[in-house]
């Protein structure tokens, strides 16, 4: 396990080595900046509130501010969540090709690490990364929406939580595809793949009646059933940050489901690259 | 052979991530329950109810340049016209099958001590469940209560029976106070005296000028409506808000209240009055008042009233505002479910649980 953490650790040396880090903060700081500068949103009068978004008034019924807000709180956690996810993927489709990359791959492998010990490791870094900046862009906008409106609520960085357990998913499943082919290119498609299929698999249970009883349904419910929920726990963050009731089991599950995925992903991965010969 | 336990973990972990993703699928995908609707107009069957329910003839002395003389509601018409009077008018059909409804109706089994109303129905020949189609209460001390009564029998009740008008009769006892009443074999009432009950009579066979009903035609929708007077809604709020009360009293004309009770009971209350400067403060008030008791109640820790003022919200407009209010059916089934409770531990009916409906009523 000190191994594991150890080549995580690397790699997020290396990642500040190449000024990764630098370009991460700064997209995120650009599209906060942007935020900041074109969210025209003002609360006024106290505890009555009249809120401005991109200057029009939102309807004014009297209730407290972070009931108004609620709908802005459950905008921002989609766009964390998904913009999240998405910035993720393709921030990161290149960590595991570099990895694998002739030259480097043989120097790794001539070091006393075992061969899941280094593909465990560059998990691991890339989920600390993409959980580094996940809360930093969600504590930027938390803290954005804070300072505009004067309502302040950590619940926009729980979405950005969920959405780094969601993300373990789909690096999981780029992870094993760059080991079968390195290639950047392939690894973001298998990461945006899983992205799309899983906001599929999220309404499974409704999207089923379109198909056919018997054979058709059949297929699509097993295909589903073993993709990731994404859109179930973008709602579901979307709901904790506009304080609507969760069931806490039930998000238990899929965090766990989610998480599970991931690492069978990874095993996948690995199972693979204990057979290639560098 | 290591190889392959690496294929195994991943297939024995995809298929355990597949069962535990699955766990929380119905209820994560299932279609979401809509916010509470809050009834702000009649809708297609309402409207259509209420123009089945006007039976009764246009008034005698409408105005002559009218060429199509309205039919009337005759419960609506046998209410006080009264401009202070308050009216709410249940509709018992449609309460009885709500959720809610049916709760209240075991309370009031269980306040009353009676396993069923086959009880009344053999003492005064009233099915209370299909006979009463809606029932509606004033402040002027009358009730009167519509459906089909053919077989009802008020004489158990009091001795004497005075016919009074053309198709009325009173029901009464020197010194004894309710009377009752009927009027056809559609309307029933109680009075606090036999005067209340006359006045309701008069008004239906045109012995009085005619006056509009306290509750419009078009306003009867919801499961139960009314309007409220002024003076009515500040004495509710005397005890836990005088300031408000007073505020009240000064600025609000009538208080129009329309209530949905198929799910979650939602209640809208259009508060008008003759200053439309007095009411946006009154509304502005009410609102903060509200967000204040909803943050109290958040940092008090009393979830169940933060979840009611939750939902509660006032909506100012033209000098007017509406005040909605919903009351989440988990929380009247934790209030009203204690009746059932109460009559399982064979309490005394009226006899309050400790802890009980106390905190709940607040």
């Amino acid at each position: 396990m000190t191994t594991v953490l150890a080549v995580a650790l690397d790699l997020i040396r290396e990642a500040a080595s190449r000024r990764w880090f630098l370009a991460l903060g700064a997209g995120i700081t650009l599209l906060l900046g942007v935020a900041g500068f074109t969210l025209r949103m003002d609360v006024v009068d106290g505890a009555l509130a009249a809120t401005r978004l991109f200057g029009q008034v939102l309807p004014t019924d009297i209730r407290s501010v972070d009931v108004a807000l609620r709908p802005i709180f459950r905008a921002a956690a989609y766009v964390i969540f998904y913009g999240g996810l998405g910035f993720g993927v393709l921030a990161c489709a290149d960590f595991a090709p570099s990895l694998l990359a002739p030259g480097r791959i043989e120097h790794l492998l001539a070091l006393p690490v075992q061969r899941w010990e280094l593909l465990a490791g560059t998990f691991l870094g890339v989920l600390g990364l993409a959980m580094a900046g996940a809360l930093y862009g969600a504590g930027g906008l938390t803290l954005l929406l804070a300072v505009k409106t004067g309502v302040w609520t950590l619940r926009p960085v729980l979405a950005a939580l969920l959405a780094s357990v969601t993300f373990a998913a789909l690096y999981g499943g780029m992870l094993a595809a760059s080991v079968f082919a390195r290639s950047a290119a392939l690894s973001a498609a298998t990461g945006g793949a899983l992205f799309l299929a899983g906001i599929v698999a999220g309404y499974r249970e409704r999207l089923a009646t379109f198909f056919e009883p018997g054979a058709p349904r059949a297929l699509f419910r097993a295909v589903t059933s073993l993709l990731p929920r994404v859109s179930t726990l973008a709602d579901t963050s979307a709901d904790l940050a506009a304080s609507a009731p969760v069931e806490a089991l039930d998000l238990a599950s899929q965090l766990a489901g989610i998480a599970v995925f991931g690492l069978a992903a990874v095993a996948f991965g690995i199972w693979r690259f204990e057979q290639k010969d560098f | 052979m290591r190889h392959r336990a690496w294929l195994l973990a991943a297939v024995v972990l995809l298929g355990l991530a597949a069962w535990l993703m699955a766990r929380g699928d119905d209820k994560a995908t299932s279609a979401k329950k809509p916010r509470v609707e809050f009834p702000r107009h009649p809708r297609g069957p309402e409207v259509e109810r209420s123009q089945r329910r006007r039976t009764l003839p246009p008034s005698r002395e409408v105005d002559p340049s009218q060429e199509q003389k309205p039919r009337r509601d005759p419960l609506l018409t046998a209410l006080p016209t009264d401009k202070a009077t308050s009216v709410v008018v249940f509709e018992a059909s449609a309460i009885k099958e709500s959720p809610a409804g049916k709760l209240w109706l075991d309370c009031m089994l269980a306040n009353l001590d009676m396993d069923s109303f086959e009880e009344i129905e053999d003492e005064f020949g009233i099915d209370v469940l299909e006979d009463i189609d809606r029932i509606a209460a004033s402040s002027g001390a009358l009730v009167v209560a519509s459906g089909e009564f053919p077989s009802a029998r008020l004489d158990s009740l009091r001795g004497s029976r005075r016919a009074y008008g053309a198709r009325g009769a009173l029901f009464e006892e020197e010194g004894r106070s309710p009377v009752f009443g009927r009027w056809g074999d559609g309307l029933l009432f109680v009075g606090k005296d036999a005067q209340a009950i006359e006045a309701a009579i008069d008004r239906l066979e045109d012995k009085v000028a005619p006056a509009p009903p306290v509750i419009p035609e078009w306003a009867s929708y919801g499961d139960a409506y009314g309007v409220l007077s002024a003076d009515d809604v500040a004495e509710l709020l005397e005890g836990s808000a005088p300031d408000i009360a007073e505020r009240l009293r000064g600025a609000v004309s009538q208080v129009e209240l329309h209530v949905d009770a198929s799910e979650d009971v939602a209640i809208v209350a259009e508060v008008t009055g003759p200053v439309a400067a007095d009411v946006d403060d009154l509304g502005k008030t009410l609102g903060t008042a509200l967000s204040l008791g909803r943050l109290k109640a958040q940092a008090d820790g009393e979830e169940q009233l933060a979840e009611l003022l939750d939902l509660a919200s006032v909506s100012p407009r033209n000098g007017r505002f509406s005040l909605d209010l919903a009351l989440p059916l988990p929380m009247i089934q934790n209030v009203l479910g204690r009746c059932r409770e109460r009559r399982k531990d064979g309490e005394a009916p009226g006899e309050e649980a400790p802890g009980g409906e106390g905190g709940a009523a607040r």
